[in-house]
Order: C-alpha cells, then sequence, then structure tokens
C-alpha cells in the first residue's frame, strides 16, 4: 500500500495542485468581485492567478502521466513512522503552547524529540532539553525583548 | 467547648477579612485612582513604525507624568484588527490602553474587521493631529482648486493614491465627483511610492500627510496646493498655503489623528488619570518636539473631545462614501 | 575632487572610538539576527533606537546600519550551512552554497559569501558615492508598466534557473504567486481567501513560509532520511579560504554580479531579491560550466552574495537622495533618522553633507569590519556542523519555532509554519522548486500592483501598455524569449527522455 502511494506521489501531488487552482478559481468567483480588464477590483488577481495555476497544472499533470511511476527523490528512504512522529510532536506543541507557555511546552517537546532523534539514555534527553529550552526562553525574552506565549505555567 | 471556640475564632476572622476589604476599598475610593504597577499600551502595529515610536515617546520622554511606568506592546497582525482586538477584550482594570489612530474610524467603514472599533473602545484623549495636504508634481499647470476644478472638467488628471478607499484617495475623488467630472485614480503601495510617481512624471496630483510631503516642497520637486483644513499649518514650509476653506471649498476637509483608548467598560476615573497624564506629558518639549517630527500639531482633547472627534468623522465619512458609491471601488 | 574631499572628511568622522564601537556593536548584533530564523531587523532596531537618543545622529545611524548589513550576511551562514535562508535575498545562495557544505567544504563556501558580499558591497558603496542623486532621478523613470516587465522577467528567469524541471517550476511560481493572493488586499482593502480567520488578514507571512517550507523540511530530513552525517573536510584557515584557481573563477563574476545587483537593486522594492536572481542567471548562462551550477561551485555563492550587498546600497539611494523608503527596512532606517530630528528629502545631501558622507563611509568599514569578524569565525560555524544532528536538529527546530512566533507574536504562525512544512516536503521532493514558490509568495503583491496598475492607466489595453513604455516592452520581451528557448529546450529533453523510456 505505502509502495502503491509512493509510487504515484508525482501524479497525486500534480492532481493537488490542480485542485488547488480550482479551489481558489471557485471561491474567488463566488465571494469576490472580479471587475474588468479596463477597471480591475480585489479578485482579479486571484482569479488571474488561478486561471494560470490551472492551465500549467493541467500541462504538468499531462507530463507526469506519460512519465512512468517511480519513488521520488528521497522519499524511499524516509522512515514514515519517524516522520510522522515529528509531525505529531509539532502538532502537540503549536497546540498545546497557550495552555503551558513556551518554556514548559519547549522543554516536554524538546526531550520527546531528542529521543526521536536518536539521542540514547534516558537522562540525557531531559537534561539537554531543560538547558536548550531555558536557553532559548533567556535568549528571547532578555536579549530580545519578545514576549513569549505564557499560559498556566511560563 | 474546643469546637465551639474554634467556630468563634473562625468567625472572627472571617467578619475581620470582610471589613478589612471593605476598608481597602473604601480607602482607594476616596482617592483619584492612581495604578500601583506598570499600565500596559497596546501598540497594534509591530516595533519601529511611527505609532510605535510615538507610544515610545510618551512612555520614555514623558516618564515623569506618569504614577507608574508605561510599557509597550507590541500586537501586530491583520493590519491592526488583532491588536485592537486585544484592547476591546481587555480586563477594564486601568491597566491596558492603546494607542489609536484613524483608523479606528476608517477601517470599519472601508475595509474588513472583526468589530466596529469606535463602538467597542472607550476614547481617552487625542494628542496629535494632522491635516492632508493636496499635492501636485512641479511642472503641472494646477496652482490652486479653482485650477483643479477646470482641469478635471476638462481632461484626464491621474492621481496617485496610497490604498483604495483610503484616506489618501476619496478627497479627490470626491472632488471631482462635487464639480461634475471624474478623475484616474492609480493605487500605489504607499507615500513613498505615490510621491515617487509624481516626480517621476506618472501621475499629476496627490493627497498625503504634510511630513510625508514636507521636504519636496522644500526641494521644489512638489507643489502644496491646498490644507484641507479650517486652519493654515503654522510650520515655515507650509504657512504661505491657503486652506481649501479659504479657496472656497470648505466642504473639502480632511486629517487624522493620534491618540489612545482604552475597554469600553474602564471606570470613568481611570480614564481621567490617564487624561491628565497625557495633558501633562504634552507639557514637557521634547514630546513636544519629538510629536512634531512625526508630522502632528500637538493638538490635546480629553475624552468627550476625542469621541466628538470620532463620531464626527464617522458622519462626515459615511456621507461621503455615500454620495461616491462605486467611484471608491472602481 | 570636491566629493573626494567630503568622502574623507566622512571617513575621518566615522573613526573616532565611539563610532567605530557602534560599528562593531551593530555588525555583531545583525549577524546574531540574521542567523537565527524568523527574527527580523524591526524588532531589535526599535528596541536599540531609544538607547540611540543620547548619542550623536551619525553613531545611531551607524550602528543600525551595521545591522542591516550584519543581518545580510547572518542571512547566508544559514543558507549555506542548513539550507534555511535567513532572508528573500539569501535564497539564491542556498542554491550552491549548501551543496558545498555537503560536501565538506562548509568554511570555503562562507569565506567566499563574506568575500563576495565586501566586495558587492564597496562597488555599491561607489555607486551610491558618486551616482546617488542622478541615479534616483533616473529610477524614478520606473512606472508600473516597467514594474510588471521586470517583475514577469524575474519569475519567468525563475522557474528556469531553479530546479531541474521548468514545467513544474512554473507550476510552483503560479502557486506562489496564488498564495501571495491571501489576506487583506493592500489595493482594495478586500479579504481574500481569508475565510473570517483574523490571523490570515496579513497573509501567509513569507518569512513563515521560508521557515516552514525551508526550514521544517530540512529538518525533517535530517531527522528522518537516515544519512551520514557530512565530514568536515578542512580544519586549516588555508583550506577554508578560497584557493588562486576559485578566484580567478570567481573575480569576474563578483565584479558582474555587483554592477548588475546595483543596478537590478534600484528598482524601488523588490530590487534586491531580484538581483540575486538575476546575478545568479546570467552567470550561469555566461558561464563554461552551466550543468554545474546547482552542485556547489564557487560562482554560484559569489553571484549573488556580491548582488545583494551591492543591491542593499542601491536601495539607500531613494532613500539618502530623495528622501523615499521603497522596503519596509528602508521605512525602519528613516525612522531611525526622524527620530534624531532629521527628515530625509532631495535636501538631505545638500543640507547634512557631513551625516551623508559620514553615513557612507560608515557602511564601508562596517562591511570591512563584518569581513574582519566574520572570516576568522568561519571555521567556528563551520565547525557547527560536526556537531553530532541527533542534537542539533532538535534544538533548531525549536530555535526556529520560537523566531516563527517572534514575527508577529503569533501561535497561529507556528502553526503555518508546520503546515508549509509538511507540504513542503512532499513538494519539494517531487521536484517542485520551493524557492520558485518563495519567491512567487514574495513578489505576489507587487506583481499584482504593477498589472492592476497597468491596467487601470492604459483602461486595459496591456498591448498599448507596452507600446507607449518601450523599456518595458524590451525587458519584458527578452524575459518571454529567453523563456521560450529554454521551454523549447527543456521540451525537447523530455520528449527524447519519454521516447526511450
Amino acid at each position: 500500500m505505502k509502495q502503491y502511494i509512493l509510487e504515484r506521489m508525482r501524479k497525486i501531488v500534480a492532481i493537488l495542485l490542480l485542485v488547488m487552482g480550482i479551489i481558489g478559481l471557485s471561491v474567488a468567483l463566488r465571494t469576490l468581485k472580479i471587475g474588468t480588464f479596463a477597471k480591475p477590483q480585489g479578485g482579479f488577481a486571484p482569479m488571474l492567478f488561478s486561471v494560470l495555476l490551472i492551465i500549467f497544472s493541467v500541462i504538468n499533470i499531462i507530463c507526469e502521466f506519460l512519465k512512468p511511476n517511480s519513488i521520488p527523490g528521497d522519499l524511499g528512504d524516509v522512515n514514515w513512522v519517524k516522520f510522522f512522529l515529528y509531525i505529531a510532536i509539532c502538532i502537540v506543541y503549536v497546540a498545546l503552547i497557550k495552555l503551558l507557555g513556551f518554556a514548559t511546552d519547549t522543554f516536554i517537546c524538546l526531550t520527546l524529540m531528542l529521543k526521536l532523534a536518536g539521542l540514547k539514555g534516558k537522562a540525557r534527553p531531559v537534561l539537554y532539553s531543560l538547558v536548550f529550552s531555558a536557553l532559548i526562553w533567556a535568549l528571547f525574552t532578555f536579549a530580545m525583548d519578545v514576549p513569549l506565549p505564557r499560559g498556566f505555567l511560563i | 467547648m474546643k469546637k465551639g471556640l474554634v467556630l468563634m475564632m473562625s468567625l472572627v476572622l472571617i467578619c475581620a477579612s470582610v471589613f478589612a476589604q471593605g476598608a481597602q476599598e473604601s480607602a482607594a475610593a476616596s482617592g483619584p485612582w492612581k495604578p500601583s504597577k506598570d499600565v500596559t499600551v497596546v501598540v497594534a502595529y509591530g516595533a519601529g513604525g511611527s505609532s510605535d515610536l510615538l507610544a515610545r515617546t510618551f512612555a520614555n520622554e514623558g516618564a515623569s507624568a506618569w504614577d507608574t511606568p508605561l510599557v509597550i506592546t507590541n500586537v501586530p497582525g491583520g493590519g491592526n484588527a488583532i491588536g485592537f482586538t486585544q484592547l476591546a477584550q481587555a480586563k477594564p482594570d486601568g491597566y491596558t490602553i492603546g494607542n489609536t489612530n484613524s483608523s479606528v474610524v476608517v477601517n470599519c467603514l472601508t475595509g474588513s474587521t472583526p468589530f466596529v472599533y469606535y463602538e467597542e473602545l472607550q476614547p481617552i484623549c487625542q494628542v496629535g493631529f494632522a491635516p492632508y495636504v493636496v499635492y501636485v508634481a512641479k511642472d503641472s499647470p494646477i496652482k490652486n482648486l479653482k485650477d483643479l476644478e477646470e482641469a478635471v472638467k476638462s481632461r484626464d488628471v491621474v492621481m496617485a493614491a496610497n490604498n483604495r478607499g483610503g484616506q489618501t484617495h476619496w478627497e479627490l475623488e470626491y472632488f471631482a465627483m462635487k464639480v461634475g467630472a471624474d478623475i484616474t485614480a492609480v493605487i500605489y503601495n504607499g507615500g513613498a511610492a505615490s510621491i515617487a510617481a509624481l516626480l517621476g512624471g506618472h501621475a499629476e496630483i496627490t493627497v498625503q500627510a504634510p511630513s510625508d510631503g514636507q521636504e519636496y516642497v522644500r526641494s521644489g520637486d512638489l507643489r502644496a496646493i491646498a490644507i484641507l483644513d479650517e486652519k493654515r499649518l503654522e510650520t515655515p514650509v507650509y504657512k504661505d498655503i491657503p486652506t481649501s476653506v479659504e479657496q472656497g471649498y470648505g466642504w473639502l476637509q480632511n486629517g487624522f489623528f493620534h491618540g489612545y483608548s482604552c475597554p469600553k467598560a474602564m471606570p470613568k476615573e481611570m480614564v481621567k488619570y490617564f487624561e491628565e497624564g497625557f495633558k501633562k506629558t504634552l507639557e514637557i518639549p521634547a514630546v513636544r518636539e519629538k510629536i512634531e517630527y512625526y508630522g502632528f500639531t500637538v493638538d490635546y482633547k480629553d475624552s468627550e473631545g476625542f469621541k466628538k472627534v470620532w463620531l464626527d468623522s464617522v458622519d462626515k465619512y459615511k456621507n461621503a462614501f455615500a454620495e461616491l458609491g462605486s467611484r471608491l471601488t472602481e | 575632487m570636491d566629493t573626494l574631499l567630503l568622502f574623507l572628511n566622512g571617513f575621518k568622522d566615522c573613526l573616532t572610538i565611539v563610532n567605530l564601537l557602534c560599528a562593531v556593536t551593530g555588525c555583531l548584533l545583525g549577524s546574531l539576527i540574521g542567523v537565527l530564523p524568523g527574527l527580523g531587523i524591526s524588532g531589535t532596531v526599535a528596541i536599540l533606537l531609544p538607547i540611540t537618543y543620547g548619542m550623536t545622529p551619525l553613531s545611531a545611524l551607524i550602528m543600525i546600519s551595521g545591522i542591516y548589513f550584519g543581518s545580510q550576511y547572518g542571512g547566508a551562514i544559514t543558507s549555506i550551512l542548513v539550507n534555511i535562508p535567513g532572508e528573500a535575498t539569501s535564497i539564491v545562495t542556498c542554491f550552491d552554497g549548501h551543496p558545498m557544505a555537503k560536501k565538506g567544504k562548509a568554511g570555503k563556501a562562507l569565506s567566499i559569501a563574506s568575500i563576495s558580499s565586501f566586495c558587492g558591497g564597496t562597488i555599491g558603496m561607489l555607486g551610491l558615492t558618486f551616482a546617488a542623486s542622478a541615479l534616483a532621478r533616473v529610477a524614478l523613470g520606473f512606472g508600473k508598466v516597467e514594474f510588471f516587465a521586470i517583475v514577469v522577467f524575474g519569475l519567468l528567469l525563475l522557474t528556469s534557473i531553479s530546479g531541474k524541471n521548468q514545467m513544474k517550476g512554473l507550476v510552483a511560481v503560479c502557486l506562489g504567486v496564488l498564495l501571495g493572493t491571501v489576506g487583506l488586499d493592500s489595493l482594495y482593502g478586500t479579504a481574500r481567501y481569508t475565510f473570517r480567520i483574523v490571523h490570515l488578514y496579513n497573509g501567509i507571512s513569507f518569512v513563515t513560509f521560508i521557515m516552514g517550507a525551508y526550514g521544517i523540511t530540512e529538518l525533517i530530513s535530517a531527522i528522518c532520511i537516515p544519512e551520514e552525517q557530512s565530514e568536515v573536510m578542512e580544519f586549516r584557515l588555508r583550506d577554508q579560504l578560497p584557493n588562486r584557481s576559485e578566484v580567478k573563477a570567481c573575480w569576474k563574476t563578483v565584479l558582474r554580479s555587483s554592477v548588475l545587483g546595483f543596478g537590478v537593486g534600484l528598482v524601488p522594492g523588490a530590487g534586491s531579491t531580484l538581483a540575486t536572481f538575476f546575478a545568479y542567471g546570467m552567470e550561469r548562462s555566461l558561464s563554461k560550466h552551466p550543468d554545474e551550477f546547482g552542485t556547489g561551485i564557487p560562482e554560484g555563492i559569489a553571484a549573488p552574495e556580491s548582488a545583494n550587498n551591492a543591491a542593499m546600497y542601491a536601495g539607500l539611494v531613494p532613500l539618502l537622495s530623495l528622501g523615499l523608503p521603497f522596503t519596509s527596512s528602508m521605512a525602519l532606517l528613516m525612522n531611525a533618522f526622524i527620530v534624531h530630528g532629521i527628515t530625509p528629502g532631495p535636501l538631505f545631501i545638500s543640507e547634512h553633507p557631513d551625516l551623508f558622507w559620514g553615513l557612507v563611509a560608515s557602511m564601508f568599514i562596517g562591511n570591512l569590519i563584518l569581513i574582519v569578524i566574520n572570516l576568522p569565525l568561519v571555521g567556528m560555524w563551520a565547525r557547527l556542523l560536526k556537531v553530532d544532528f541527533s542534537i542539533l536538529m532538535p534544538l533548531i527546530t525549536f530555535i526556529t519555532f520560537a523566531g516563527g512566533y517572534a514575527i508577529n507574536y503569533s501561535v497561529f504562525d507556528m502553526g503555518m509554519m508546520v503546515v508549509c512544512g509538511f507540504f513542503g516536503f512532499f513538494l519539494g521532493a517531487c521536484g517542485y522548486n520551493m524557492a520558485a514558490l518563495a519567491v512567487g509568495l514574495f513578489l505576489s503583491p507587487t506583481l499584482e500592483s504593477a498589472f492592476l496598475g497597468t491596467m487601470t492607466l492604459y483602461h486595459g489595453n496591456l498591448l498599448a501598455a507596452l507600446l507607449d513604455r518601450k523599456i518595458a516592452l524590451v525587458v519584458l520581451s527578452i524575459g518571454v524569449i529567453t523563456f521560450v528557448i529554454s521551454t523549447v529546450r527543456s521540451l525537447r529533453k523530455f520528449v527524447s527522455e519519454t521516447v526511450k523510456a
């Protein structure tokens, strides 16, 4: 199944781009004022650009479908478990940041990510994460004067 | 017996704390309100912009007028939507105010805003005002508003505006409409680009803030033909430029203001503290100097006066935009 | 002769202890900001401005311009080391900078970037010094139509120099341009594709996109694709500097790119970014080994780095000679002037010659300081790559997140980064060039404004517009012809490849 999708990834992406163009065009036509060539309005450029995207995606799709299926570039070597874990940690990070505050959230997620990236041991990730999140927090708060998000904790 | 003692003691403690609380509140109510910790000033723009730097002037050079320091917090994003939203939703406890310029009225009438700014925010005071000025390119035959009237009636006049429907656009469209003609508006991205268009011969006329056009009038690259206000500007560069009222076009007036506001529910006495605080900062020469650098004339109005400015502007723009109709959007 | 005297006077003003200290501080700070992804100049400048109130205007301006130049160089550091451009002007540096670092020659890449930046800056400074007023007036002749032509030219050029597949480059540019329309329209105030999310009113920020599509993507690759961490090959200072043959290969590139960069940088607005692309494209077409571009050759770094520094000086031309700030960083610099009571305008140079020449001299000195500070540090930066990736990459991830937040103080931007990273990963793997997308995003407002302005001025008749403005016609034609030629070439290749299969 994974093989199947990976081999057709180029085609899937090409189709996805066409779909984006179509969505762009329909949303623009439905909700925005287009105007004319002589008196263009706010929706004119989105419409024009979506049309261009559609035209070129179609040509692109034709080119893609003429080529045989092959796994694109590095995608064959990707460790998909790690990939989705990485994305999951990022999503959790962004979701919890308003709740936990920057420093705490970074500490937790950085520990997880260090383990994900292959750092060995139990104590090392926690220790490094503590030091680094404190450093980043200090850098931005004191040196850059940027108010990092605060939740119940900092 | 022991239980009774414990019960008595807790009752006494509760009563004592209630009295203490009451005493504290009444003590606070007895004098004018003063903040006891830092006050946050929400600036709805990024750091380094003119609104931000002006706010910092009040906080830094004006520090002696305040009981506790003013701390500037930048809340950029969405134009000024995010900053204004945060200001309107802040606790009305006297510790959050925000800087406010004409966009508090204009944006609601011309663009999409998450809520009606001038209804959900309470004005504290105005600190500065500047009228808009009409400039023409140096080789344009137009010398005053009368010439402009004849020009728009007889030929295609090209005007440079900073953004459609904005404060640098509608005045001349309105003018053209009122005299029964039309004008071609080309939108440039910002004042610098509009002025560059006039200097490069791509457009003939524009409306800009007096500080933006000042250097070009001095060097002769632009000519100012009208001040869109009742009073002339006192500065050396503009003192000889007649107003639109003097030229007989008194219905063409517009300017922009800079001031401060707060959440709608903030109590009057807290507003009073800020009114007086800003009034005091405006007496500091260093503050006045900086305000003038940014192109404003120091013009203090208190909360009532500022509210009137807002509402008058709303009426003026609503009427003008209604009359202009599609001219503004095409 | 007069000019020379004033110039020397300017140098004299600069060489005081106080001013030198300001220059060094500014450069160091700027480099730091440039290296940290997402951190913009504006916040730091705003915070430093009150500190500068006590200084003379010259000292304040010296420090602030040091920050600008420092951040340019800092952006190149991240482009080369981790393939994350710190600024729009550093994107092209990634093309050859990162491959060279991957080959183990990171130190060499960094020193080439540093030296090219210095040379580009010197040539730019000469341009500013001797031709500021004249050039500024020339640049004013640039109207909407010319703008349109040059932006289209740039985008078309982009599709052929980035990546191997031109069609995909074209699609990427179109997608980028379309995504660039998201948000409040700067011309009409209409909300496009915002779906009532307030955070989208300002559109998809370019820096956020870069940090997602380049940054997060790169980080994902590093963590999830098992690969040997490349060995840093050189340790001796001698190996970290370009050797004789490399200098011989590059000096013409540097010269040409600087001049071109300065010229293109005069285009108000998008000048310096476009300059890097034009320089790279020009060098590639003039080179005897065009196919090596993109694999990590010195010319590929020298061209954009000298062009962007020269273009930075060109950006100062309208500010200092006419008082017109065309980019947000120039507007900030202008605020720095205003805060000290000076309003730049056409009379600035004649009324404040000491300030003008002091500033110009300080920029040269700043350039010099940058190279003096950074060349020795090149080894240190290169050594950074030896740090175990399993520690380095997660750390960079969260610094990137913090930087992404710092742009607009918005958690939404952080989420946007993750989304851009996720999609960017797949798009990049399938051959769609992220640089093309990024630049499309960046230039979208400019393109739209120029196109709509042209249409308004000429009542919808694009042909009449081009016939009226000959320069635009010429530029656009060159762009279209070059594009068609490379399309035909790649089409031929494509057909022969599919026929073979």
